[in-house]
């Protein structure tokens, strides 16, 4: 596909790009084609007339406008992943104050990549109404920007004034374009393959029945998952964006080592990037981000980390483990606002320790989706009954290989370490990259876990 | 050339024999009793040549047992005869033939090949190579082509690829899936366990009932055995074209599999009808040692199970396939 790509000129490259990411999304369900091509027609559209209403000054025509393409958008999402939801959630509040409600049952499949492609999109629509964008009059570029396949199913969610520039212009692809692609490539397989897959395989074991397992194993399952869903999403984040490198696109960076943070504020800086800004920027901030009250402020972070659970997936336990991120967030805010200590290394070793710990312990609502099985989690936890288990090891062999790709990185604030200070060891380590990955591999695929969202 | 140079050496490393014993290979095969199964097939190969073979899922494993079946023809025809049985779990008729066709015959050129099947085998679509897709041998037998031929050259010829998946599993901790044992010709012996809930007949009461009965009151029409019967088929040109007999047989169950669903008795005899038709059109021996009664083996100390026999039921299907065998080619 490559050889096929670098061989056209630019405006064929784009065309080849659109039937590639629509024939990849087809792979999965054809007719869910369907739901990109209004999403991109509708938006592509909007930005035309929002633009043009913007420039005659007719604000509440562009405003009209703006509002169709949110609502086409919000539409799409909220009929094929939330209406099962609300029905389910409306359908047990009515029957909890003894009300009679019966709603039509509809089996809806979830499309693939749905959480991101319209994200993506509704910015688009969002950026020209502010005028922070002039929209583009082609249509085949605007196509691509929104089904642009590396990152059509699981991101990064890619700003307009980012991502279609790209498109827009010719593209080059230099030495150290397919050095550090190969390298964010290199990375991503290892960390989905190698350590994602197998810890993910090895923390079932325990989730499948948590009453039964010690607090030990309690304990390193959360670990495994911890790292599974960190080398599942940032690996799958890396494949896109070396993909793209390779082709000459630069995706934005999705991850910077969220498990170095120091606290939970700063642990949103670092993980999920795109998704992060996008709800501070599209949500946070129009609800009046920091700018009234504090009352008023930690009412905005807590609707808006409710919200970005609720983007996870149409299910309680998502909107949780939201929500219990907006409460640390808040109580971060309190105690940040009493009292700002020089930070030390001690101190940040201590905050990562903590922050580490948290977060780890919220992935466990979103991991167990029965609320059952998160009770019956916590009371094996509380039991306290840690022993050794040889399965600290293999949460050792993750951690270690999770530090030699991220540490390097971290220590020198630079993510293409090893293709810039030592190219020379760069061959070596994709050859290291297929050993591990087939000394892992048992030939059954596991699917990435974002996908679903 | 550097990543190359690598793959190379670790190759290199893994062909030294410490380095090698300390990583060891995994199983190739689907499962790990196909080992043991050539191992003591060449075993006795050495001392004799093997007459009858039995092919089929793990009812065959369980339920037939050679010892039985040899000394029972021995006795009828008045010569020794040497029987070995490669019934394999779980497998699907298409897997059995396919493992037959690219193991057992290079293996093994008995005078008989005799596949038992049950309604359920026979009512699958399920083929060999959706069965096989986590193997590495069969995975590349089922597949063909040049994906199939470069498994099979890299499973041949690479120490590393043979080592596949074996960090993920020292990862995990897992045990080798316990094997069963199985004696010198093949057979393994069942442990009786459901008896007790076998004579409850309170299908509430038994665990997985309704998973296990399933399929066995569903409608039955001319299309329900096409894919069996026609998976039957390749077998039997496989067996003809490495030049042994192929026999069908059918495979007793517990009665109350079928008996469960008021179409019961029908529903066994047209299965039971549909094979013999399908042996008679095709030239093929098809042995029931049920005599089309559902009831014919429904005491339930023959089972440990809805249709894997105790070694009470295995000695009594062996020596009643071995008369009917005697008669038949005596």
């Amino acid at each position: 596909m490559l050889i096929v790509y670098h061989r056209l000129a630019h405006r064929w490259q784009n065309v080849f790009l659109l039937i590639a990411s629509y024939f990849f999304y087809s792979a999965w369900d054809y007719r869910f084609l369907s739901l990109i091509l209004i999403s991109t027609g509708v938006d592509y559209f909007v930005g035309l007339r929002v633009h043009a209403a913007r420039e005659a000054g007719r604000s509440k025509v562009a405003r009209r406008f703006l509002l169709l393409g949110v609502c086409t958008n919000l539409g799409i999402l909220a009929f094929f992943k939330y209406y099962g939801f609300f029905v389910d959630s409306a359908q047990s509040l009515a029957e909890a104050v003894g009300l009679e409600f019966v709603a039509s049952s509809l089996t809806i499949v979830l499309p693939v990549g749905i959480s991101f492609y319209t994200f993506q999109a509704m910015s688009y629509a969002i950026d020209v109404y502010r005028g922070k964008l002039a929209p583009t009059r082609n249509l085949i570029d605007f196509a691509v920007y929104v089904a642009f396949f590396p990152q059509l199913v699981a991101g990064p969610i890619e700003r307009a004034a980012h991502l279609i520039p790209q498109i827009q212009t010719p593209r080059t692809v230099s030495i150290d374009d397919v050095r550090e692609g190969l390298l964010l490539i290199g990375t991503g397989l290892i960390r989905k393959v190698v350590i994602a897959d197998v810890a993910g395989t090895i923390a079932d074991t325990y989730f499948s029945a948590p009453g039964k397992a010690s607090s030990t194993q309690l304990l390193m399952a959360a670990y495994l998952y911890s790292m599974q869903i960190y080398g599942d999403f940032s690996g799958y984040s890396n494949i896109a964006r070396g993909a793209a490198r390779l082709m000459g696109f630069d995706l934005i960076r999705n991850f910077h080592h969220p498990y170095f943070a120091v606290s939970v504020a700063d642990f949103w800086h670092r993980w999920h990037i795109s998704l992060s800004t996008w709800l501070r920027d599209y949500l946070y901030i129009p609800l009046g981000g920091n700018r009234g009250s504090g009352r008023r402020t930690r009412i905005n972070l807590t609707l808006t980390m409710l919200l970005g659970g609720l983007w996870h997936g149409a299910s309680w336990n998502f909107v949780i483990w939201g929500g219990l991120h907006g409460v640390y967030l808040v109580i971060h805010r309190l105690v940040r606002g009493r009292r700002r200590a020089k930070a030390t290394k001690i101190g940040a070793v201590f905050g990562a320790f903590v922050t580490f710990h948290v977060v780890t312990l919220t992935w466990i609502p979103f991991r167990l989706t029965g609320f059952s099985d998160v009770a019956a989690y916590f009371e094996g936890l509380a039991r306290f009954d840690f022993s050794y288990d040889p399965i600290l090891w293999s949460v050792v062999f993750f951690a270690v290989v999770l530090l030699l790709i991220d540490g390097p990185q971290a220590v020198t604030n630079d993510e293409y370490v090893l293709a810039r200070r030592w190219p020379v060891a760069l061959a070596p380590a994709f050859g290291v990259t297929l050993i591990a990955v087939l000394l892992t591999s048992g030939g059954v695929q596991t699917p990435f876990i974002y996908f679903q969202f | 050339m550097g990543i190359v140079a690598t793959v190379l050496l670790a190759e290199g490393l893994l062909r030294i024999p410490a380095v090698a014993e300390a990583v060891p290979e995994r199983n190739p095969y689907y499962h790990g009793g196909v080992q043991e199964r050539i191992d003591a097939l060449e075993a006795l190969q050495a001392e004799s040549d093997i007459d009858v073979l039995f092919i089929g899922s793990s009812v065959v494993r369980s339920n037939v047992s050679p010892h039985a079946f040899d000394d029972e023809v021995s006795v009828a025809l008045g010569r020794p005869i040497t029987s070995f049985n490669v019934g394999g779990s779980g497998l699907h008729p298409d897997s059995v033939r396919l493992l037959y066709e690219r193991l057992w015959s290079e293996l093994v050129q008995p005078g008989y090949v005799i596949e038992f099947v049950r309604y359920a085998e026979l009512r699958s679509d399920k083929t060999a190579q959706e069965f096989f897709a986590g193997s590495d041998i069969e995975r590349a037998w089922a597949e063909g082509g040049i994906a199939g031929s470069t498994r099979s050259f890299l499973q041949e010829h690479s120490a590393l690829y043979r080592r596949r998946g074996v960090l993920a599993t020292w990862l995990s901790h897992e045990k080798p899936p316990k094997g069963y044992k199985i004696d010198d010709r093949g057979h393994s012996e069942s442990k009786p366990s459901l008896s007790e809930a076998l004579a409850t007949r309170d299908h509430s009461d038994i665990a997985g009932y309704e998973a296990i009965a399933s399929g066995y009151g569903d409608p039955l029409d001319e299309e329900t055995f096409t894919t069996g019967l026609a998976v039957l088929e390749r077998t039997a040109e496989v067996v003809e074209d490495s030049g042994s007999i192929y026999v069908i047989a059918n495979m007793p169950e517990y009665p109350e599999k079928f008996l469960a669903a008021p179409d019961g008795e029908e529903r066994y005899q047209f299965y039971l009808d549909t094979l013999e038709e399908f042996a008679r059109e095709r030239g093929i021996v098809f042995l029931d040692v049920t005599g089309g009664d559902v009831n014919e083996y429904g005491a339930m100390e023959l089972y440990s199970d809805y249709h894997h026999f105790t070694e009470t039921g295995a000695t009594r299907l062996s020596k009643e396939l071995a008369l009917a065998f005697a008669i038949t080619f005596g």
